[in-house]
């Protein structure tokens, strides 16, 4: 197949050139290949068939903010779109170069500049990697506390612009939580710095502004972010409530008691038993399938579970239906699991009184085994995505949020208005004091990739016509990319106005990775 | 060649990256192409014949230090080296290998070594004759960089051994020097099963072979039975031979070792060999101070970038992945960094001339 070659002024890449070096930008078509894609279920399908998106004129990898800034303006002067790009972990499509232009790929950007033990305030540069910045902090003695699925392939920056969550976030909060100050380059070519402070009555905030903007009005260059010290200790429970409704009253009831586990987790009756599939440690598999109460149709389905994605192709175009039906007999129960961490007495605190909730609203103890089996196999979920689509099927993630009031309910509105498309399960986590999210997961298939998005994009509007009707929020915590951007001027409403106007005013040459966010 | 490696090369098209921060490759350039997701989808295209196979698809493959840090984060214990060589046994037959791989075969071709010296003579001027003996049963293998670029090292090992009345190891005489892993890391399979023949002769009776080198030891004990050159089954590294007689009491150690150490895992054999105890091992045995460790360490070491042949197709390369790996060694107090691998000791030393790089021999060597 032929690449056809990009569409930026080589007046434009041999400025570009001059400020990064020449070992520093890549016109060859594999990067430009490579950086076409991120992790976004639509981009799978496109490569499953040899297909490729739109493709950037090249890739540039900036030393420093100043470089970026230099970038910017050549960029704004060029009208060519610069698309700010960490790791390329984001599953919504947020930096698929939808015209082109040049990636600015971050990572070298990934230094510790400072780290403030008696504020606890790590600076860092935004292209850091998630899992390096946690293992420095780590041999300091520290924690960010921030694990997305994906902290081995994403980056500070990243977390910032997608305004990214971390499994054990009911205590250590969302990225959005843990900022103090930031520098980022307007689309004017202007260095914003935000103070790092702990709060300012000054107005706006522009930190809450520019997080979760997805690098459409500026691009994060270094942050500053709480961290914690490294927990002296971790401990695990889990038990089994009859349905949903029970479990999320516990998991509501405990964080209306203060009580802050890390991790707190409630799968629905199918993911309850698909859960204890993802482990490599057979025996624990074993035992933990054995620790739930499952009837005898829940014994058939546990033999075909690890086989169950493997059928996806010839199954569950048609029968979706049919597999949802299963839950009804698969289990007597969802599982929920929990970890604390932190100071000792504090913990060893929390789990009694959570153990004591959890068992006057009806919960069943399993011990700590589940949970310290999720904990050892908490990002082992994401590989699950290679074995479906390496057998012709799409996997996808929604995540919503609402008030506890509305919780259920969106659950059940959401499977309703998507169980005939697709296979879905889901699990609660990421809880509040006043709500939580629930993430489902689904999966389906097609003959061809065509009808595969078609597909895709079905139990997509399903789903988030399900979700506004319900009135929750579409996305907790993945983002808005082009994948979803339909779906913003429904969820803004007039704010989108206000939205594009700040857009225009931070990046008037319209260059900060257009055609995002529903811009 | 790649048609064996198909679940290999889809799942790692559209794996979620998880195994991105371990990988020397990806960490030192930045660049998504060069990491195992970016090499696989580039194979998968090509597969799929969206994508021609040609010189700038076979060089990625060029990419890897071999070092399988990344099945350490695989859910599917997919690995990731055994694709990549196989893709540039392609490129070779293929003649899309990178120039600076067609040069280090012909100069290999020439000189049967990657160090165009005649390495046998050097061994002789290095050791008395009496040590070598073509008809021993236990023979030590110093391999090709030991020879070249330690030979301190070479008569350490043997005045270690004379020191605990280990007198029947004889050296190898080097006639065929190399074990072949650099044609192999290279994608001259061809090459690699001549060498391993003419290897297989040299070594034919010894009954246990003892090398310093793990690509050695690995090659000779995994890579030549695969070529169809079956030495014997004893085949260990030195630190292996060594440790069981040392915690025996057998070293006689006259003063401690006082200076600070941190122990680097050789990939080779930690990760393939799994020898990771016994190093450790000797260094206690003869060390005042607790020997550091990496963050990244053990099973989970981080590449020296001495690997997969990089340093011939890609010398900055390995010198960035070894820089990264020395930012501990000059973390806290002055230290010395120690291993059990003449490759790596290579690439440390290349890389950052600051820092005193031992391999553990020569720690026992001055304790004596």
């Amino acid at each position: 197949m032929h690449i056809a070659p990009g569409q930026a002024s080589e007046k434009f890449l041999r400025a570009v050139t001059k400020v990064v070096g020449s070992d520093h930008i890549s016109l060859a078509d594999l990067d430009r290949l490579s950086y076409s894609r991120d992790l976004n279920p639509v981009s799978n399908l496109s490569t499953n068939e040899g297909r490729f998106g739109p493709m950037p004129d090249a890739v540039v990898w900036p030393a420093d903010t100043q470089q970026v800034v230099q970038i910017v303006k050549l960029a704004a002067e060029h009208r060519t779109p610069i698309i700010a790009f960490g790791a390329g972990s984001g599953v919504c499509g947020g930096t698929v170069p939808l015209r082109g232009g040049i990636i600015l790929d971050l990572k070298r950007l990934n230094q510790i500049i400072k780290l403030d033990e008696d504020s606890l305030a790590v600076t860092a540069g935004a292209g850091i990697i998630g899992q390096h910045l946690e293992m420095e902090l780590n041999r300091k003695g520290y924690t960010m506390g921030h694990f997305p699925s994906s902290v081995y392939s994403s980056t500070l920056g990243g977390y910032l612009a997608a305004r990214s969550a971390g499994q054990l976030s009911a205590k250590y909060g969302k990225i959005e939580d843990m900022i103090l100050g930031l520098e980022a380059v307007l689309g004017t070519g202007e260095i914003l710095r935000t103070p790092a402070t702990p709060r300012a009555s000054l107005g706006p905030d522009w930190n809450q502004v520019l997080i979760g903007s997805e690098g459409t009005l500026a691009i994060i260059t270094e942050a500053t972010c709480r961290i914690r010290p490294y927990p002296a200790e971790r401990r695990f429970a889990s038990f089994v409530f009859p349905g949903p409704s029970e479990g999320t009253e516990a998991i509501r009831q405990i964080m209306r008691h203060e009580l802050r586990p890390a991790a707190i987790r409630l799968y629905d009756e199918l993911d309850t038993v698909l859960v204890g599939t993802s482990s490599k440690n057979e025996e624990s598999s074993e035992s933990f399938w054995n620790a739930i109460p499952i009837s005898q149709f829940g014994n058939f389905v546990k033999s075909v579970a690890p086989g169950l994605i493997r059928r996806t192709e010839r199954f569950f175009g048609k029968r979706a239906d049919l597999i949802n039906l299963l839950e009804k007999f698969a289990t007597k129960g969802c599982l929920l699991v929990m970890t604390f961490e932190g100071e000792s007495d504090l913990v060893a605190d929390e789990e009694t009184l959570a153990t004591e909730l959890c068992e006057k609203l009806g919960g069943v103890n399993h011990g700590p085994e589940a949970a310290l089996r999720w904990w050892n196999n908490r990002y082992h979920v994401s590989y699950k995505q290679s074995k479906v689509f390496y057998h012709g099927a799409i996997v996808d993630t929604i995540e919503m949020a609402t008030t506890w009031d509305k919780l259920v309910p969106l659950y059940e509105e959401v499977r309703k208005a998507v169980r005939d498309m697709a296979f879905i399960m889901a699990h609660f986590s990421h809880a509040y004091l006043d709500g939580a999210s629930v993430y489902f997961t689904f999966v389906t298939a097609a003959p061809s990739v065509e009808k595969a998005e078609q597909a895709h994009r079905a139990v997509w509007d399903a789903a988030a016509t399900a979700c506004q009707r319900v009135g929750a929020a579409i996305s907790h915590h993945h983002g808005i990319g082009y994948t979803k951007a339909r779906f913003m001027s429904e969820e803004h409403g007039q704010m989108m106005r206000v939205y594009e106007a700040l857009k225009r005013e931070m990046d008037p040459a319209g260059i900060l990775n257009p055609g995002k966010m529903g811009l | 060649m790649l048609k064996k490696f198909h679940k290999e090369i889809e799942y790692g098209t559209y794996c979620p990256k998880l195994c991105r921060f371990a990988c020397p490759v990806a960490n030192a350039t930045g660049n998504e192409t060069q990491t195992p997701w970016g090499r696989m989808t580039l194979l998968h295209l090509v597969g799929e014949g969206a994508l021609n196979w040609n010189r700038e698809v076979s060089l990625s493959t060029y990419r890897c230090t071999t070092c399988m840090l990344c099945r350490e984060y695989c859910d599917h214990e997919i690995e990731v080296p055994a694709v990549m060589l196989a893709a540039r046994e392609k490129a070779v037959a293929d003649r899309m290998q990178p120039q600076e791989s067609a040069e280090f075969e012909r100069f290999f071709s020439e000189r049967h070594n990657p160090m165009g010296d005649d390495l046998a003579a050097r061994l002789r001027t290095l050791l008395p004759s009496s040590l070598f003996n073509p008809d021993a049963q236990v023979v030590y293998f110093p391999g090709c960089v030991m020879i070249y670029n330690y030979p301190q090292t070479i008569k350490n090992t043997f005045r270690v051994l004379e020191a605990m009345d280990i007198n029947y190891v004889a050296c190898y005489d080097a006639e065929v020097p190399c074990c072949g892993v650099p044609l192999h890391d290279q994608g001259y399979q061809e090459a690699f099963a001549k060498n391993a023949q003419e290897l297989g002769r040299k070594l034919s009776k010894a009954k246990v072979i003892i090398t310093g080198c793990p690509s050695c030891a690995y090659t000779l004990k995994v890579q030549l039975p695969q070529a169809g050159v079956q030495l014997t089954d004893r085949i260990y590294h030195m630190t292996e031979f060594l440790a069981p007689l040392v915690a025996e009491g057998k070293l006689p150690i006259r003063r401690p070792y006082t200076k600070r150490l941190i122990y680097h895992d050789p990939c080779y054999l930690g990760r393939y060999l799994h020898v990771f105890d016994q190093p450790r091992q000797l260094l206690n045995e003869v060390c005042r101070e607790p020997i550091e460790e990496f963050s990244w360490h053990r099973q989970k070491s981080y590449c020296c970038g001495g690997g997969g042949g990089i340093p011939v197709t890609n010398p900055v390369m390995a010198r960035d992945i070894a820089q990264k790996r020395l930012v501990e060694v000059h973390e806290g107090e002055k230290k010395s960094l120690v291993t059990a691998c003449p490759s790596c000791m290579r690439a440390f030393e290349k890389a950052d001339d600051s820092v005193e790089v031992l391999d553990v021999v020569d720690v026992l060597a001055r304790c004596i």
